[in-house]
């Protein structure tokens, strides 16, 4: 009974993180290839993060504040916030690789 | 200070503490004028919850607080800007410093990070081993048996350590606020007065101007008449019955409000551009204050009605909101003057407007609405929905009770008076000394 629990648990989880990656990549598929990671956070994160908050405040409120809804929603929102910065490490390495790259090939360059 | 509890002392405590906090991770923002009066503010709502814990002093109390805050992450933004930088502060302020700061000075982040990984791994596999061997030695030995079972963790209260846990993050998350940057320069960089444009052209202006001026000389001399015709009903009406009155009223009321709110949109619309740099647009301009001037007696003269309504019907708070909704209005035909006289754009009436929404509401929360609805329906309305008021907020029970006495006759009403104070007495009774409420000073005192 116990492992059909935890089986359970961890389907819901991983759906959820599933949504949660989903809707952090369509904002950053929604700019194009070549804006800079820093850039989509900081015209993005803000906005995502409080609408995310809002949501699940509602959330809470209308479950009449159970004990499950608050867990659920604090995952969403650790899962978000360690997903962003996922993105803006991968981001900047990226960045930085490209810029060595480039460096490396032009020895011309002062 | 929160968990298990309801508001009363708690959140005053916690809004000093909020603004010890911040004054002292902040001591130089502190020096600005507009973040001395915030604080005041969030101090006073803090204390209206304290004095009577009404859902209006909790919003307010909200609202000063992410005013407050993002006061200190820009004191020049407007209040709107300071509303989205206190909620970003408050949700993920502690991230933004964390992360953004690197992205910011274009470094990598460095390599010698905070493993959270490892830390995970050197706290959960080494605990989950041991629990494994607690168990094995467990059957092993009955001494071992004895002392692992006299181990009680029922202390331990996972939803109190979230709710303590959330605490110390939104204080982390505060303690040095943060904004939301494209929103915040846009903002600074958004001055209130007007620009000419490039394309300006007299000609062009010359029909505008009168269009402009035939619109709004026809909807002054309709005003105008409008205005006699509801004056003379006021006048000559002063004992309406009271289905004609409330109908006229309810239906009335709504239409104008609706009207002055188009009034001036249809002026913002006209003074949008160019027209105000135009040489001979001193007669539009005189018209749209002549008309701004006839709105502000349409205001008046629904004032009155609503004043009469309340007279005969009593004090609600669907009639104070009306009352609160006609000085909002009032605020937005006055703004509306300055933006034309003074050549100003949208942002600066936007800026104006929601500034003097913010004191109204703050201003609103300071009053115990539900006293003084019941006191005045006790004492000066022509009638008194006693049902109403029995369903209003505990804050009007000692007054009702004080009633019983000198105002309430009826069995069925006194019994209900009782039922009311007997409740809130017993409610009061069980607060803790974070629950306090100055009710419970007043009990004390009786």
């Amino acid at each position: 009974m116990i492992i059909i629990f935890l089986i359970a648990i961890l389907i819901v989880l991983l759906i959820t993180y599933a949504i949660v990656r989903l809707s952090i990549s369509c904002v950053i598929w929604s700019f194009n290839m070549s804006t800079d990671i820093r850039d989509i956070y900081k015209i993005c994160f803000p906005y995502y993060i409080i609408g995310l908050t809002g949501i699940g405040i509602a959330f809470i409120i209308t479950s009449n504040a159970l004990a499950v809804s608050i867990y659920y929603f604090a995952v969403i929102y650790l899962m978000a916030l360690l997903t962003w910065r996922k993105e803006l490490k991968k981001g900047i390495e990226k960045q930085s690789i490209l810029k060595i790259a480039v460096e490396s090939n032009q020895s011309q360059l002062p | 200070m929160f968990y298990g509890k309801t508001l009363g002392l708690n959140l005053l405590l916690f809004s000093i503490t909020t603004v010890v906090i911040l004054f002292l991770s902040n001591r130089h923002n502190f020096k600005n004028q507009s973040t001395i009066i915030f604080t005041c503010l969030y101090i006073t709502t803090g204390l209206s919850v304290f004095f009577h814990d009404s859902l209006l002093s909790i919003i307010a109390n909200l609202v000063t607080f992410f005013t407050l805050i993002g006061s200190i992450s820009e004191h020049k933004s407007s209040i709107y800007i300071n509303w989205l930088n206190g909620i970003y502060s408050s949700v993920a302020g502690l991230f933004h410093r964390n992360y953004s700061e690197d992205a910011n000075t274009q470094k990598e982040i460095p390599k010698k990070d905070i493993d959270y990984m490892h830390i995970t791994k050197i706290i959960v596999i080494p605990g989950a081993i041991v629990f494994i061997f607690i168990l094995l030695y467990q059957n092993g030995n009955p001494l071992f048996e004895e002392l692992i079972d006299k181990i009680d963790l029922g202390f331990i209260n996972l939803q109190w350590v979230l709710f303590t846990v959330l605490g110390y993050y939104l204080y982390s998350n505060i303690y040095k606020p943060v904004e939301v940057e494209p929103a915040t320069k846009v903002d600074l960089k958004t001055e209130n007065n007007l620009i000419k444009s490039e394309k300006f052209s007299d000609l062009i202006l010359k029909k505008e101007n009168q269009l402009g001026i035939t619109l709004i000389a026809l909807l002054n001399v309709l005003i105008v008449i409008f205005l006699i015709t509801d004056v003379t009903f006021i006048l000559t009406n002063l004992d309406i019955r009271a289905s004609v009155f409330s109908a006229q009223v309810h239906s009335g009321i709504n239409a104008l409000i609706a009207s002055i709110i188009i009034a001036i949109i249809i002026l913002l619309y006209v003074f949008r551009g160019d027209l105000n740099f135009y040489k001979d647009n001193q007669i539009i301009k005189r018209l749209a204050f002549s008309w701004i001037l006839l709105n502000a007696f349409l205001i008046l003269s629904i004032a009155v009605k609503n004043g009469q309504y309340i007279y005969y019907f009593g004090l609600t708070y669907k009639r104070i909101g009306v009352i609160i909704y006609l000085i909002l209005t009032l605020t937005g035909l006055a703004t509306t003057l300055i933006k034309i006289d003074k050549i100003r754009n949208i942002w600066y009436l936007f800026r104006l407007n929601t500034k003097a929404a913010f004191i109204v509401l703050v201003m609103a929360s300071m009053v115990n609405w539900d006293y003084h609805i019941t006191n005045y329906n006790f004492n000066y309305s022509q009638y008194m929905d006693f049902q109403y008021l029995i369903e209003l907020s505990n804050n009007n029970t000692f007054f009702l009770k004080e009633q019983i006495d000198t105002n309430v006759t009826h069995p069925d009403s006194i019994r209900q008076i009782e039922y009311k104070y007997n409740e809130y007495v017993k409610q009061l009774s069980m607060h803790s000394w974070q629950e306090l409420q100055y009710d419970n000073l007043n009990l004390n005192k009786e």
